[in-house]
């Protein structure tokens, strides 16, 4: 069984907003998904390779000459407020 | 009381490859805000990274250069956790299998050399950049984003300040060696964090690790580690401990801060990211890389103690920086007298570039005007005062010895004739000192070769006056 305070971490640090009303159904949920979980964990796999991709393994690794960046007009133009060519946000304290 | 400090480092190293990481986005420090991103490194939904080929094989070259195992599958995982400078919600890093295990860096003490272990290198991308302002807002450029970091994992074998300090200049001159990193630590494209604790050697009892961030010099690292070290003392001997967190070394007040608690490794949920499948490496192009490596620094000491006769002390200064051991080499090509070479540079080169707080690449001085400086001197045309007043020279104009010499008149005047006058000039002014050395004062002889040399404006050959100076009082 997860406890309300696990909820209520993982929420906090994956910034999801789980409302009081939501928290029974969502320990349910996550309660089962372990549960799941804990039966895929049956399944013997002492001698199995592990598959990651089902396409076979040949992966190109990046080797180009020219370089391709966008102008700072199209990266800052979705953003709220800007300074000086900055993306502006409030400080962030940690 | 009897403590033990156990130290390990975090080291994070930019790679100088020419795109970064995951986008092709040149990777350059300096430029204007935000003129160096793209869809991929903004993290813009449906944007494709591919991992960068050069950033890889640079890695691989740190990884050998450090003595690591290098895994022959390179497998990236998502390190998930929130912060403004982190545009995906999550750095594409490694956790479960980083591309290089183990290795070590030896690093020489007064009691002999010490191999510090690493725990690990991995690759992974680093992120924007941060700029507070006073009105409480705060500025970001992304300019930083994906460019291609090592981090390299040390094992707690580290135990003083100094331990720290040998390690990290041994690191940076092998990075420098390999040429895969401008290790600049006031650029950023070296940072370390230190995790520090310590032991009580009679009680066994421990201090709780806390992990310091923000250090931006070595000396910063050296002061960090020191007064850590006597916080935790201070704390374990009131019967207290120290909070596993993590904290800040502020230079002006010269003391580390919290920051806050450790995120546990859990909280980042570590997951392997989709995007990059696991890619096989060839042991062919491993092989390939560590052939391309240039000769370390540790091979090139033994080669300079053997080959051209140096002490281990000498031979381990010339090699520290690759500069200074190329700089060394290339003298020899114009003079073969590795002892004067390694003697000026030892002496006054180094003197002057500690003095300037510079590199020798980013001085005035060449081999070959070198080479010809001490030719000159080694021939006599010079006297050896004269030898350092011409190298200043060079260091400040960086004029050739010849071109000095001429235009200030300095070549050493070695005729006996222009010598004697001035010698007879000066005993002549000097009666009472020719008496006195008569009488036996010897320090009378020195007032006159000073007197001499002064007459000379520093020219005359000190050899040939002290000879003709004791023949001439002795036949008056
Ligand atoms: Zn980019």
């Amino acid at each position: 069984m997860v406890s309300k305070e696990d909820i209520m971490y993982i929420a906090d640090i994956a910034k999801l907003n789980i409302s009081t009303d939501e928290l029974d159904s969502a320990i349910e949920k996550f309660t089962q998904l372990l549960k799941f979980v804990d039966k895929i964990k049956e399944v013997d796999t002492e001698n199995v390779e592990p598959t990651y991709q089902v396409n076979d393994d040949t992966y190109i690794l990046k080797d180009y000459e020219g370089n391709a960046t966008l102008t700072r007009e199209e990266v800052l133009q979705n953003t709220k407020e800007q300074k000086y060519g900055y993306f502006k946000i409030m400080k962030v304290v940690e | 009381m009897a403590y033990k400090t156990i130290i390990g480092l975090e080291i994070h190293v930019e790679l100088a490859t020419k795109h970064k990481i995951f986008c092709n986005c040149p990777n350059e420090y300096g430029a204007e805000a935000n003129t160096l991103v793209c869809p991929i490194c903004l993290g813009l939904p449906g944007a494709l990274p591919v991992l960068d080929k050069e950033a890889l094989e640079y890695g691989i070259k740190a990884g050998i250069a450090f003595n690591g195992s290098i895994s022959n599958i390179i497998k990236m995982d998502r390190k998930n956790y929130f912060y403004p400078d982190l545009t995906k919600g999550y750095q594409i890093s490694q956790a479960e299998i980083p591309f290089c295990d183990g290795g070590y860096i030896e690093i020489e003490l007064e009691e002999g050399t010490k191999k510090i272990t690493l725990n690990r290198i991995h690759i992974e991308e680093d992120t924007g950049k941060q700029l507070h302002s006073e009105d409480g807002m705060t500025l970001i450029d992304f300019n930083r984003a994906g460019v291609p970091l090592i981090e390299i994992v040390t094992n707690p074998d580290i135990n003083s300040a100094e331990e720290a300090k040998l390690f990290l200049d041994k690191l940076r001159a092998i990075l420098k060696y390999i040429g895969v990193s401008n290790v600049k630590m006031e650029e950023g494209s070296l940072r370390c964090d230190v995790n520090i604790n310590v032991v009580n050697t009679k009680s066994n009892v421990k201090s709780n690790i806390t992990e310091i961030k923000n250090l931006n010099s070595f000396k910063a690292v050296v002061k960090a580690i020191e007064f850590e070290e006597k916080r935790h003392i201070e704390l374990l001997e009131a019967g207290s401990n120290t909070d596993r967190e993590t904290r800040r070394w502020d230079e002006t007040k010269g003391e580390t801060i919290i920051m806050r608690k450790k995120f546990g490794v859990s909280d980042y949920r570590f997951a392997e990211d989709g995007d990059i499948p696991p890619i096989k490496i060839a042991g062919e192009w491993i092989e390939e890389i560590r052939k391309s490596l240039p000769e370390l620094p540790h091979a090139k000491k033994e080669r300079f103690i053997k080959e051209y006769n140096l002490s281990d002390y000498d031979a381990g200064v010339l090699t520290q920086s690759k500069e200074l051991s190329i700089f060394f080499e290339d003298t020899l090509k114009y003079i073969d007298d590795s002892k004067l070479v390694s003697n000026w540079i030892m002496g006054d080169v180094l003197r002057r570039l500690n003095d300037d707080e510079i590199e020798i690449e980013e001085s005035n001085l060449k081999p070959k005007d070198l080479a010809e400086l001490l030719i000159l001197i080694r021939d006599g045309k010079i006297n050896n005062n004269t030898g350092k007043k011409v190298l200043k020279e060079m260091f400040d104009t960086g004029k050739s010895p010849e071109t000095i010499v001429k235009e200030k008149g300095l070549i050493q005047i070695s005729d006996e004739g222009a010598l004697k006058e001035i010698i007879e000039k000066v005993l002549s002014e000097n009666e009472q000192s020719i008496i006195d050395y008569k009488n036996g004062k010897d320090r009378a002889l020195g007032f006159l070769v000073g007197q001499i040399m002064k007459a000379s404006r520093g020219k005359a050959n000190p050899q040939l006056v002290n000879k003709m100076l004791l023949e001439i009082i002795n036949e008056r």
